[in-house]
């Protein structure tokens, strides 16, 4: 019961994630915007439902196998992203008018 | 990476067994053994990079921090009105070695709010949702952070 009451507000706080990144998805315009929003389901939406899951089974193992999720998700996160955003900045001829270009090298 | 390896396999297997140790030691051994022989990978290397462990600890616990901090920040735009200003922004980054550099980029990646798309020697090109999340990105705290692990 007391570890129900521990993981709800976790669950919810990923339910409200999940919920704001699709808004965020729908709101932003552009494929670069719109990644921004996607981030927040990967980061803080994960977490807070491992972090609820962990709480409820209470158990060494399929603690240590979710912090192995998490890792994994850390991982290959990044990687997708930045291939995306690379992807788009290459072939998108006109995607300087999307972003403000700022040069401070 | 003996230890890690078999640490890994334990928690996969899912219990403390005989069967399960003894496999893992195996598993293990000849994983370790191959990286060894065919990857360039060298023990004495990887127990003299243990002593930058408190440092990529230190690390990582700032990572979780701006990932949080972060998060809410983009919440914040997502639900204000009107869209944000885009920005993309080149700098450098003062961080010497290049798994250093790797995991200052891929620690912006993982913060919502920016994200890398080029990296090429110090040059980062990095795209931030707004203005707001690019101020001094290159003094950031991953890039103190990095300079660190660097020193340590």
């Amino acid at each position: 019961m007391i570890r129900t009451i521990l993981a709800v507000p976790f669950l919810l706080l990923a339910v409200f994630t999940f919920f704001s990144e699709v808004l965020g998805f729908y709101k932003f315009k552009y494929v670069m915007n719109r990644m921004h929003a996607a981030a927040l389901g990967d980061t803080m939406g994960i977490g807070s439902v491992l972090i609820a899951v962990a709480i409820l089974t209470g158990e060494l193992v399929p603690i240590l196998k979710l912090i192995l999720v998490l890792v994994f998700m850390f991982l290959t996160g990044p990687v997708v992203t930045h291939l995306i955003a690379g992807a788009e900045v290459e072939t998108h001829k006109n995607a300087g008018h999307e972003y403000k270009e700022v040069d401070r090298r | 990476m003996f230890v890690i390896l078999l640490v890994l396999w334990l928690v996969f297997a899912g219990s403390l067994t005989v069967t399960n140790l003894i496999l893992g030691v195996l598993v293990a051994g000849l994983i370790t053994l191959l990286c060894t022989k065919f990857m360039g990978y060298s023990t004495k290397r990887f127990y003299g990079g243990l002593k930058k462990a408190p440092a990529i600890a230190a690390y990582l616990a700032e990572l979780l921090k701006e990932i949080v901090k972060e998060n809410f920040d983009v919440l914040r735009f997502i639900y204000r009105k009107g869209q944000p200003k885009p920005t993309l922004v080149h700098f450098r980054g003062e961080v010497q070695s290049d798994p250093l550099r790797v995991l200052v980029a891929n620690s912006i990646t993982l913060t919502p709010g920016t994200y890398t798309v080029r990296l090429e020697g110090d040059e980062y090109a990095v795209h931030a949702l707004d203005e707001y999340f690019q101020v001094d990105i290159e003094y950031s705290a991953f890039f103190k952070m990095a300079q660190k692990v660097e020193e340590s």
